[in-house]
């Protein structure tokens, strides 16, 4: 057991964020807390502790720009922007998987221990990654191994690095496995290859690789960009029903606004790598997000929900010409139900 | 001139057609790109005429004026003696039993040194000097190894076992390491962050995406070793290569025939084969 979170757990309310534009909103909800206790001062332990975060790539353009966010352990948080706004950068970086700007003072926590911070990856990166579940939009299953090794994967950093490394699992981890394989629906393709999968089908046996893991957290970086409605559906149930029954923490990175509407109580959105809002998603009006994103708002609706093709066209004039704000039916994310 | 069909129908006058098509410009390639390619065409005949006397291409003559020498050796091709045939046959399957043997260290000591020559999974300053040695090894011939490994270990077999293992180390190396600099980074990313460490990043993302590649490579290495190993024997490092030079040198024709038949017999079958192998794998 790592050495910061063996914390008692129980439940408190939680106050939420002024959203950025000075609308004070104030939910009431309820987690479960770790508390951790230093010398009898007691603090909460949050999955996610992002602070300051800077990236430049090579071509100078800033992905990511002084980003701070706290996530709390058993939330769900949906992370929303149009493509190039630094949400599956900020994703890859929780994870250590890219190191931040040399020159900024960035740092990210994981459940109290630092996975990065100035720029260098913590030397204990791989121990950590262990409680980080990471789901990705291209699925990234070993397409050749079967389904079952690849779940069985999740185990790696877990189990003794020579027998992990030989592929030596034992009877207690393939059943295991099964059982995620179980929960998330395709016990049945257990011995087909990744690559025999459908994209929706390979996507959950990701998610049965976190679950397998342990992980306390699963970050998704668009999970649901490559699949079909349906599919999205089901991988965005199976997210929501494990935050729900095992307190996982999720960041979910979404493309569309109406399954953060629909799944996640707090949105994040990014723009140019700077949060621009971080409150309730029920406050995500079309007209605040064309406030917050202009004509660039357009592209974070599921196309295909318009009323009419006639209003769409109206609608797309207008964005064109003066930039006014556009008319969305609010009701948008009940089409998803 | 848009609207001219580009076939124009059977019924329209030739002579229309004749001076609508005068009409069409065809493009010419600029003058810089035409003389680029007079001037490589130059340079290689310039090479071919500065080889010629260094390498007594004049001497080409001979083929025909010494037409009896060539009469006499194809007439004792013509009747191939197959009276040691089982020698013969033994000493090839030694000569398969050699190749084998090099192929396959040559596969086990070559994974960790493409492992190692590959950018996408080693820093800088690994694959530079791993790179440059596999370079050495695969600069040099197995004739030479045979014969610097003869001084070692002595004659025979083992030491053209050892020289094809030395000189495909390094080939094995440069051919798998291709392979896996061209394989998808995403299912190493999935490994790499369920925390496994790098060792098994690679075991789990990288060597089951090339395992079809490196298949069929060490299969064709293999077809490849066979040959040359016909050849080691010539230096004295065991097969059948020791037979094939000792009966040209004692003008056997009809054995060198029969020799020869064997060495091509077997090696096209070891390549049918493997074809069909590597057919399945890829």
């Amino acid at each position: 057991m790592n050495p910061a979170s063996p914390g008692k757990v129980c439940t408190s309310l939680n106050f939420t964020h002024l959203s950025c534009n000075q609308r004070l909103i104030v939910t009431v909800r309820i987690y479960p807390l770790v508390i951790k206790s230093t010398n009898g001062k007691k603090t909460v332990v949050a999955a996610l502790r992002v602070s300051g975060l800077s990236k430049t790539f090579s071509n100078d353009k800033k992905a990511l720009d002084d980003v701070s966010l706290r996530v709390e352990n058993g939330e769900i948080v949906a992370l929303i922007g149009a493509s190039g706004s630094g949400k599956s950068t900020l994703l890859r970086h929780v994870s250590g998987l890219i190191s931040a700007d040399r020159s900024s003072a960035g740092e990210i926590f994981v459940f109290d221990r630092k996975i990065q911070s100035g720029g260098s990856i913590a030397r204990e990166a791989a121990d950590i990654r262990c409680d980080i579940g990471m789901v990705f939009q291209q699925f990234n299953l070993v397409g050749r191994l079967s389904v079952l090794t690849n779940v069985l994967t999740g185990l790696l950093g877990k189990m003794p690095k020579m027998r992990g490394t030989l592929a030596r699992f034992n009877k207690q981890e393939k059943q295991l496995a099964v059982r995620a394989l179980e929960r998330v629906g395709i016990v049945d393709k257990a011995l087909q290859r990744g690559s025999e999968l459908s994209g929706g089908q390979q996507q959950r046996a990701a998610i049965a690789r976190t679950l397998v893991q342990g992980a306390k957290m699963i970050v998704a970086d668009e999970p649901i960009a490559s699949l079909d409605p349906s599919s999205a559906r089901r991988v965005m149930d199976i997210l929501s029903e494990l935050n729900r029954s095992d307190g996982i923490t999720v960041v979910v990175s979404l493309h569309q606004v109406e399954y953060a509407l629909k799944y996640c109580p707090r949105t994040v959105a990014l723009r140019d790598g700077k949060v621009v809002y971080d409150g309730p998603s029920e406050a995500l009006t079309p007209d605040f997000l064309s406030e917050l994103y202009g004509a660039e708002s357009e592209e974070l609706f599921l196309p295909g929900l318009n009323p009419s093709p006639k209003k769409k066209q109206k609608r797309t004039r207008v964005t064109n010409g003066a930039g006014k704000r556009r008319n969305v039916p609010a009701t948008a994310a009940n089409a998803l139900a | 001139m848009t609207d001219t069909p580009l076939h124009p129908r059977p019924d329209q006058p030739r002579l229309a057609q004749m001076a609508k098509a005068d009409a069409i410009v065809v493009p010419k390639p600029p003058l810089l790109e035409q003389m680029r390619s007079w001037a490589l065409g130059l340079a290689v005949a310039a090479l071919l005429v500065w080889s010629w006397s260094p390498a007594e291409m004049s001497n080409f003559i001979d083929l025909f004026t010494d037409w009896r020498n060539m009469a006499e050796f194809g007439a004792g091709f013509l009747s191939p003696d197959f009276h040691y045939w089982e020698a013969y046959l033994e000493q090839m399957v030694v000569t398969i039993q050699i190749a084998l043997w090099g192929t396959a260290l040559a596969v086990v000591v070559g994974i960790p040194f493409a492992l190692l020559s590959s950018s996408n999974i080693a820093p800088w300053w690994i694959v530079q000097p791993v790179r440059r040695m596999m370079d050495a090894f695969r600069a040099i011939n197995e004739i030479v190894f045979a014969l610097l490994f003869i001084v070692a270990v002595g004659l025979g077999p083992f030491a053209g076992v050892m020289a094809l293992f030395v000189h495909n180390t390094g080939v094995i190396a440069k051919l798998f390491s291709e392979a896996v600099e061209s394989i998808d980074p995403r299912p190493i990313e999935g490994i790499r962050a369920t925390g496994a460490s790098r060792l098994q990043e690679v075991v789990f993302g990288v060597i089951p995406q090339v395992i079809p590649l490196w298949s069929s490579f060490t299969l064709y290495r293999l077809e490849t070793n066979v040959r040359s190993a016909t050849v080691l024997g010539i230096v004295g490092a065991g097969g059948i290569g020791h037979f094939l030079y000792e009966n040209i040198r004692s003008f056997q024709y009809g054995q060198t025939a029969a020799i020869i038949i064997i060495i091509v017999v077997s090696v096209s079958l070891i390549d049918i084969v493997s074809a069909r192998i590597r057919a399945m794998l890829v």
